[in-house]
């Protein structure tokens, strides 16, 4: 398994399409999280109202370096989900686009062992992706704070650790999940569209429609589904700005936690019996 | 190995649903250190027989067993260098990078990685993304991916497939050179000629079944001497006490000899010493291409 690892690492540290993929992503955090909402803040227009019962200094605070993890825990879900099932797709699909899987499988390592190598290689530029993540909120944000001067307050150490605890996790149970899909489809066009339409069909639109309908069932349903664990995971960070009375959580932090790392375990079973069984034609 | 085949396969078969059979009960012995063709046209089940030998398909029943292990089996892998059909690495990557992730999958030094950079005349491109070779630079990091691993056996399914007429040639003084030695060599192809000439025993397979296995000059059979002469009856008398009664046999109006064509010119001075007019004598040779033809059937 280390050799198989030493060599993923190898070829995905070199290849063009992963540092991309974490470009864009902090590219958006910093743009969506940072940059555009400073802009609003700093040079509002004259239609610009802060959000009902926040202030405009509310909404500032919460660029600054005490609510950095709250404020870029939000990009989590949504894009860093949606980047991380297309690293994977990508990193395993890849192996079937240019054939090269039959040049793995024949130079040594078996089936599973180059999948372990793999999924290893993939949980380490994840970790890589969610500490460049927040060092890039936090130096945002110490930049807005500084030129606002505002003082320069940080959250406990402890927080900072959860949060990139809880980021790996979400990115690592998407990535798998792109793995899984590529490994079923063998390549990772195929994968990357049914797992964005996953995304955006079930997770985003078909849930928000069938809410209105208030069902029970439908609540209980949803709790177990990835993307909605990994946003009740980031809610449980709580909010930058309080909107309203707090509600109770549709699920708890444990709760998310336990059902992405069976999410995790289930995609990693899942490409694991497909490496096993099948031929490479 | 103790009986000497590096590679052995038992009603080898493989079936897709239950009405194609791309490969049916095949029994092959390749020795060890040996290069041994192996041959078909196209769609016979030979791409499909090498993938199952090195663990990529699994057959339907029968068995194999490659330098000492079951197909695929990471013991066995690591002691076979292998090209299946067009050669595969990643685009982005140099050939250098990638040869050292294939050895890093082998669990060799990268240390190899330029000596089998050398074999195969790539030392130059070596710094060159892989996207940028042409085929016959591709085939040959191919081969240098087998190498770095110092196999004792090698699977080589086409070789040549897609190389201009050079390729072909420097292909064949490679392979050559890799099965000189104790290493053997399996390899598929359809160019015959490059078989006939580089094997030392080939097998010859049809819609997935073995037709033909032995050396070449056993599948070519004895080569003979044919002789057009005047007078015919004289001649025989006199072939007849020369070489044995068994080895002439008249044919429209010839005497076609079993012999050694070597010894054409002693048979030339024989008849004509004995008032004999010769007014034709030539070697009669099969070519593996016209066995192959004839016993796949695709013959005009």
């Amino acid at each position: 398994m280390i050799n198989s690892f030493k060599a993923d690492w190898r070829k995905l540290r070199q290849r063009p399409a992963v540092w991309v993929l974490g470009g864009i992503m902090l590219t958006a955090l910093l743009l969506f999280g940072y940059v555009i909402p400073w802009l609003q803040l700093a040079f509002p227009s004259a239609n610009f109202h802060p959000d009902p019962g926040t202030t405009l200094q509310q909404m500032k605070a919460a660029l600054y370096p005490i609510n950095f993890l709250k404020n870029s825990l939000t990009g989590v879900g949504i894009i860093g989900g949606i980047l991380t099932l297309i690293l994977g797709a990508l990193v395993a699909g890849g192996e079937f686009n240019w054939g090269t899987i039959k040049t793995v499988y024949t130079q040594r390592p078996g089936r599973l062992q180059t999948l372990a190598g793999q999924v290893g290689v993939v949980s380490v530029i994840a970790a890589i992706f969610a500490v460049a993540f927040y060092l890039v909120a936090a130096t945002a944000s110490l930049i807005i704070a500084l030129s606002d001067g505002s003082a320069i307050t940080w959250p406990a150490v402890i927080d900072v650790f959860k949060a990139l605890g809880a980021t790996w996790l979400i990115f690592e149970s998407w990535s798998l999940f792109g793995i899984a899909l590529a490994y079923l489809f063998r390549q990772s066009a195929m994968a990357i569209g049914i797992g964005l339409a996953y995304v955006l069909a079930i997770e985003g639109i078909l849930f928000r429609l069938l809410s209105g309908f208030n069902a029970g069932w439908l609540t209980t349903v949803e709790k177990f589904f990835l993307g909605q664990n990994a946003n009740a995971l980031i809610q449980s960070f709580g909010h930058t700005v309080a909107r309203g009375a707090a509600t109770a959580p549709l699920i708890s932090a444990g709760q998310a936690v336990t059902v992405l790392a069976l999410y995790a375990i289930v995609f990693a079973a899942i490409a694991s019996l497909v490496v096993r069984t099948r031929d490479v034609t | 190995m103790a009986n000497g085949n590096v590679i052995t396969t038992h009603g080898l078969t493989k079936r897709y649903g239950s009405s194609i059979t791309a490969v049916d009960a095949l029994d092959l012995e390749v020795h060890r250190g040996e290069v041994f063709g192996f041959l078909g046209p196209n769609g016979a089940g030979k791409t499909t027989t090498l993938r199952m030998l090195l663990g990529l398909i699994r057959p339907t029943a029968g068995s194999a067993v490659v330098a000492e292990h079951r197909p695929g089996d990471p013991k066995g892998l690591r002691r076979i260098g292998s090209l299946v059909e067009s050669p595969a690495f990643y685009p982005y990557l140099s050939g250098r990078e990638n040869l050292k992730i294939m050895s890093d999958y082998a669990g060799v030094s990268h240390t190899r990685v330029d000596a089998a950079l050398e074999e195969v005349d790539l030392a130059d491109r070596a710094k060159d993304r892989f996207g940028t070779y042409s085929m016959g630079m591709k085939q040959r990091l191919a081969v240098a991916a087998a190498l770095i691993k110092d196999p004792e056996v090698m699977i080589l399914d086409e070789p040549t497939n897609g190389l201009d007429p050079q390729g072909v040639v420097e292909m064949r003084a490679l392979i050559r050179r890799l099965g000189s030695g104790n290493r053997t060599v399996m390899l598929s192809s359809h160019l015959l000629n490059e078989v006939q000439q580089i094997s030392d025993r080939v097998a010859i397979i049809r819609k997935g079944k073995l037709v033909a296995q032995g050396t070449v000059q056993e599948l070519r059979g004895e080569s003979a001497i044919v002789v057009r002469v005047t007078p015919v009856d004289a001649a025989r008398r006199q072939l007849d006490r020369m070489l044995g009664a068994a080895a002439v046999t008249a044919v429209d109006g010839t005497l076609r000899l079993s012999v050694d064509p070597n010894k054409a010119a002693d048979i030339n001075e024989a008849l004509v010493g004995a008032g004999i007019k010769v007014s034709e004598l030539r070697a009669v040779e099969r070519t593996l291409e016209e066995v192959f033809l004839t016993l796949t059937g695709e013959a005009a």
